[in-house]
Order: C-alpha cells, then sequence, then structure tokens
C-alpha cells in the first residue's frame, strides 16, 4: 500500500488535538506526534457534498460541478439531488495510474461508479445494492448488516439510542474495512467515519457542557473512533503515506436562520401560493433565492424560466444583496459574518454554475435554505453547526509536509499527499 | 498506464451523467447523444481513428485498431465506448484498447437504464428526510 487516507467527517483540528492531549484518543495521539496537523479551510460554503468533493478530485466546486446537496438543474425549477454522477471531475482514485483502491464510505460517491477496486458509497446512499463496486461484494456486506448510513431519526428516542445506532454502524463499516483490506493488495485505502459528524451535529452541547448527563457518551464514541483508528495504524508500515482529514470544522449552533424567509421578508423573494411549497413556485418578482447552506442565486433570466433579473441589473442587485445581509439582524444577533461572490471563489469548467453569492454565517448561526417561509427562526434538534476554518489536515513525515501551503484548503489535500495527480489535472487544464 | 474496463449503462439524453472531464466518446451506435458542447469524440477520417471535437460515430472495422498507438490524446485519460443492444463490436473494441494499454468503459444505451433512475421519486424523498435530519432541507 502507498497511501492510507483516513477521513474524519466534521472533526476541527483543535478538537482532534484536545481529545489526543486529554487521552481520550490516545491513538491519534501517537500519531500526530509523527506528522504535521494544520488547520484547513472547508469548500465555500462548508457543506459536506462539496468539501470531500475537493478534497478527492483536487478542485473546488467551479471545477467539480458539487455546490451543495442540493441543485436546480439548469434552465429548470427541478430541485435536484448531487451525487456521483454530478460529480464531474475524476476522483484520485478513477485516474489511470490509480492503481486498485479500496475506497470505503465516502460522501457523495453514490452511485458507485465503476472503478479499478472495490468501494463502497458513504452519504447519501440509500440502497446498499447500488452503493457497491463490484456487486459481487454485495453479499458478504449483507450478510454482516452493513448499514449504508445510521438512522438518524433515532435522536427523537433520546441521545444514548442515537448514540448506540452510530456505534453500530461504525461497528460495521470498520468490519468491513478489515475484511476488505486483506483480500488484495492495495495501493489506496480510504475510509471516512461520518458518525463523528451526525455526534456533533446532535450532540456539541453536551461536549462543551462539563455538567451535561451526555458529555462522556460524546468522548466515549470519539475514544471508540480512536480505537479503531489504532487498529489502522497497526496494520500500517512505515513505507505508507498516512493522512487524515476532516471536512469541515464545528462550532455549537445557537440558531438556524431560513435565508428564504429572510429574503422573502426584504423583498426579494415571493413564493406563489402552495401547500408545498417548491422552486417552481417562486414569483416572477423573485429577484433572489437561498439553497442550502447559504447560497444565493439571483433569479436571472435565462437561467431560470420565469426569471426576470438581466445582466445590467446584477450588480447593482448584488451590491444591495451583500449589503442586506451584512446588516440583517434576528431577534438582535446578526446572520452574516461576510459574503463572498461566486464568481471570485470558484474556478473551472462549472463555474458558471456557481451561486452568485455566498453568505458565510456569523457565530453561533446556521443558515437553511428551506422554502418554507413559516419560520425564520427554525426549530431544530441540531446544536451543532459546520465551521469553514478549522477542518483538519494531518500527513505523516516531512517530505508531504513541506507541500503544505500556508493557507491550505481542502482543495489542496491532493497537492499534498498525490503531487502527482495535480500535475496531471493543471496540464489537462 | 493500466486498461481498466468496467461497463455501465446509460441513456442517450443522459450520457453526461456517466462523462467525466478528460473522457473521449467513441460512440459505436447511431444514436445521437446529449453531451456537452466540446466534448471530444473519436472519428475516423483516412481510415484511421482521430480525435476529433464535433460529435462523431463509428462503424468499426478491425484495421481501426492499427491506428490506436497512433491516435494523439494528450488530454484524455479514458476512452467511454458507447455501444447498444444493435452493437455487436465493443468487445473487439474494447480489446483493441485493452491490448494498447488504453483506459477505457464499455457503456451500453438503454431506452430506460436502472442507474440513470436512481433517484426515482421515492429516493429523491429519502435523500430529502436525510437532509432534513441534517438541517440542509
Amino acid at each position: 500500500m502507498e497511501l492510507f487516507l483516513l477521513g474524519i467527517d466534521g472533526l476541527p483540528r483543535w478538537m482532534w488535538q484536545q481529545l489526543a492531549d486529554s487521552d481520550v484518543m490516545p491513538h491519534s495521539a501517537q500519531l500526530l506526534r509523527t506528522g504535521t496537523l494544520v488547520p484547513m479551510k472547508s469548500a465555500l460554503p462548508e457543506v459536506s457534498s462539496a468539501a470531500w468533493a475537493s478534497i478527492v478530485t483536487g478542485c473546488n466546486s467551479g471545477g467539480h460541478n458539487v455546490f451543495g446537496f442540493t441543485d436546480l438543474m439548469d434552465g429548470s425549477y427541478t430541485l435536484g439531488f448531487t451525487s456521483s454522477r454530478t460529480l464531474r471531475a475524476k476522483p484520485f482514485w478513477a485516474e489511470a495510474s490509480a492503481g486498485p483502491s479500496l475506497i470505503m464510505n465516502v460522501p457523495q460517491t453514490y452511485p458507485a461508479q465503476p472503478m479499478n477496486g472495490m468501494l463502497v458509497s458513504g452519504f447519501v446512499a440509500l440502497d446498499l445494492k447500488r452503493a457497491v463496486h463490484p456487486p459481487e461484494q454485495l453479499g458478504w456486506l449483507e450478510s454482516i448488516g452493513y448499514a449504508v448510513d445510521a438512522d438518524m431519526s433515532l435522536v427523537e428516542h433520546g441521545k444514548a439510542r442515537f448514540v448506540q445506532e452510530l456505534r453500530r454502524v461504525m461497528d460495521a463499516r470498520c468490519q468491513a474495512l478489515h475484511h476488505h483490506w486483506d483480500r488484495e493488495p492495495w495501493k489506496s485505502v480510504m475510509f471516512v467515519f461520518t458518525g463523528t459528524d451526525r455526534l456533533n451535529h446532535y450532540l456539541w452541547e453536551d461536549f462543551e457542557d462539563r455538567s451535561s448527563p451526555f458529555r462522556q457518551m460524546f468522548l466515549n464514541y470519539y475514544h471508540e473512533v480512536d480505537r479503531q483508528i489504532g487498529r489502522m495504524l497497526e496494520r500500517l508500515d512505515d513505507r505508507v503515506l498516512i493522512a487524515a482529514v476532516s471536512d469541515h470544522g464545528f462550532a455549537r449552533q445557537l440558531r438556524s436562520v431560513n435565508l428564504n424567509c429572510l429574503l422573502a421578508e426584504a423583498g426579494f423573494l415571493r413564493l406563489k401560493h402552495s401547500p408545498r411549497p417548491s422552486f417552481a413556485d417562486l414569483g416572477p418578482e423573485t429577484t433572489a433565492f437561498a439553497m442550502d447552506p447559504g447560497r444565493i442565486y439571483l433569479h436571472r433570466q435565462g437561467r431560470y424560466p420565469g426569471g426576470r433579473v438581466t445582466a445590467e441589473e446584477s450588480e447593482e442587485l448584488l451590491q444591495r444583496l451583500t449589503s442586506f445581509m451584512l446588516n440583517a439582524t434576528v431577534d438582535g444577533q446578526p446572520v452574516a459574518e461576510s459574503v463572498h461572490r461566486g464568481r471570485d471563489a470558484y474556478s473551472g469548467p462549472f463555474a458558471h454554475r456557481a451561486p452568485d453569492l455566498i453568505v458565510m454565517p456569523a457565530e453561533g448561526t446556521a443558515l437553511s435554505g428551506r422554502l418554507n417561509l413559516t419560520q425564520l427562526l427554525e426549530t431544530t434538534l441540531i446544536n451543532g453547526r459546520h465551521t469553514y476554518e478549522e477542518s483538519t489536515f494531518f500527513v505523516r513525515g516531512p517530505e508531504a509536509a513541506a507541500r503544505i501551503p500556508s493557507d491550505m484548503k481542502v482543495e489542496n489535500v491532493l497537492d499534498v499527499i498525490l503531487p502527482a495527480k495535480t500535475a496531471q489535472l493543471r496540464r489537462a487544464a | 498506464m493500466s486498461a481498466i474496463t468496467s461497463e455501465c449503462c446509460s441513456t442517450a439524453a443522459s450520457i453526461t451523467e456517466v462523462l467525466l472531464g478528460g473522457d473521449a466518446v467513441l460512440n459505436l451506435t447511431p444514436q445521437t447523444l446529449n453531451v456537452v458542447h466540446g466534448t471530444p469524440f473519436i472519428g475516423v477520417a483516412d481510415g484511421r481513428l482521430w480525435l476529433s471535437a464535433k460529435p462523431a460515430a463509428i462503424d468499426w472495422q478491425p484495421h481501426f485498431a492499427d491506428s490506436i498507438r497512433q491516435l494523439t490524446m494528450p488530454d484524455i485519460s479514458r476512452i467511454v465506448i458507447i455501444t447498444d443492444a444493435a452493437t455487436g463490436d465493443a468487445s473487439s473494441v474494447s480489446r483493441a484498447f485493452a491490448a494498447s494499454g488504453i483506459p477505457h468503459m464499455i457503456c451500453v444505451l438503454r431506452d430506460v437504464c436502472d442507474a440513470d433512475a436512481f433517484m426515482d421519486e421515492a429516493d429523491a424523498e429519502a435523500v430529502a428526510e436525510r437532509l432534513r435530519q441534517l438541517g440542509y432541507l
């Protein structure tokens, strides 16, 4: 094996170091001593689908075409969900020079595409039958009760039951990893823990509150993740390049603001009356709308069937929207920390599909792009939110570490761990 | 360079969902493919294969294999061989590319393809529910 790439969804760099230093994650502590751990910036916006797509392709969203979990199909109001089929740049394992790879639970790889090796798709995989390549490996995975995802609805039955479910799913995934690890001499292995993200979403308040009865449960989960990391490290000799990444950081979520509701209140968005609103219900007077989590699109003429914003009107509207977002408050709290222009944020063949603005949330705030306009402040059990800053990048050894840029971003991961792949990409560009 | 041969299915209308940057299309069928402008195709001129910026279809002849090694494809990393139920040449074309060590994939066109329909209405609702649980929708 030449490369082992470990993904830990939603693990902030500072938290990994803190848990390693405090003996919650002793195997991680041992690993971190052998290399370089740096903070990394996530995708814009800081959404897992776009960030993992950037990590495995070396492109930003303009290059791989994944801007969020949802997108409107070109020239329509049809809501689509991004998948391996909308990912338009090659992941590193699909390169001709990649050699046989074992790829497990990487988000944005469903349905499983043909590749050299074995792949089991991660979030948002629905059906295990379509999540496995080659298909002949399906039977064994079914026999161990491999689940494509944890049942998140169990959080409504209590945090203990929810964490138990996360453990069950992680155990099966790790069992599958080791089983398939032994089958072939893989050149690259990538495995992603995703239960960490789910845990952070629902138990972040317990992590921060030292008196919470669920705090130890939170730490125990990370201890188990670390035990699994230890099992993996035992199998890797000194010649293997080991890297570890997370797709975004995490922080406390105190409120969730519905951006479409905010835009409607300010007169930028109007929905036709509908019992179940969809983007097809956007009124012609709509000038802007939002999609998850902070993407704002002008309702442009030519891009959307009912769009009326002309190219000449767009600059003034973008300035107005930027100013509005930067000054908006809900219950006295600011909504946005910063607003970025899509045209400045992305590069590549799909940059023209980018949102016009990306709103980065203020501290404590999460942004949603729901079209339900009844609640500006949404009710949710979620109390942890993604952050753009402080995702994790670790690489073992000094040689690869020397390639870490000073402003490390998710799309730079392959530059560091597989520089030949990114050189190839640049030649193709 | 190892020649990876794998197979998928799609429809002529949704073939863009299969194609990735760096792919060139070798279309063995008479069907018009719904590709984005600028997708490279492999065509035939003067009895030899060549890379074209315009859509092309090929009636495969065994001697075309001799010109595979002369193909100049600086930015191409994979050939997607398009075939359908009425076209029987895909396996011989695949063997010819494999013999030259060129990565390629066979894509079988169907009227309806399960893989394309992976996100039917029920699936879409299931995905939406999962995204709702994480606060995206």
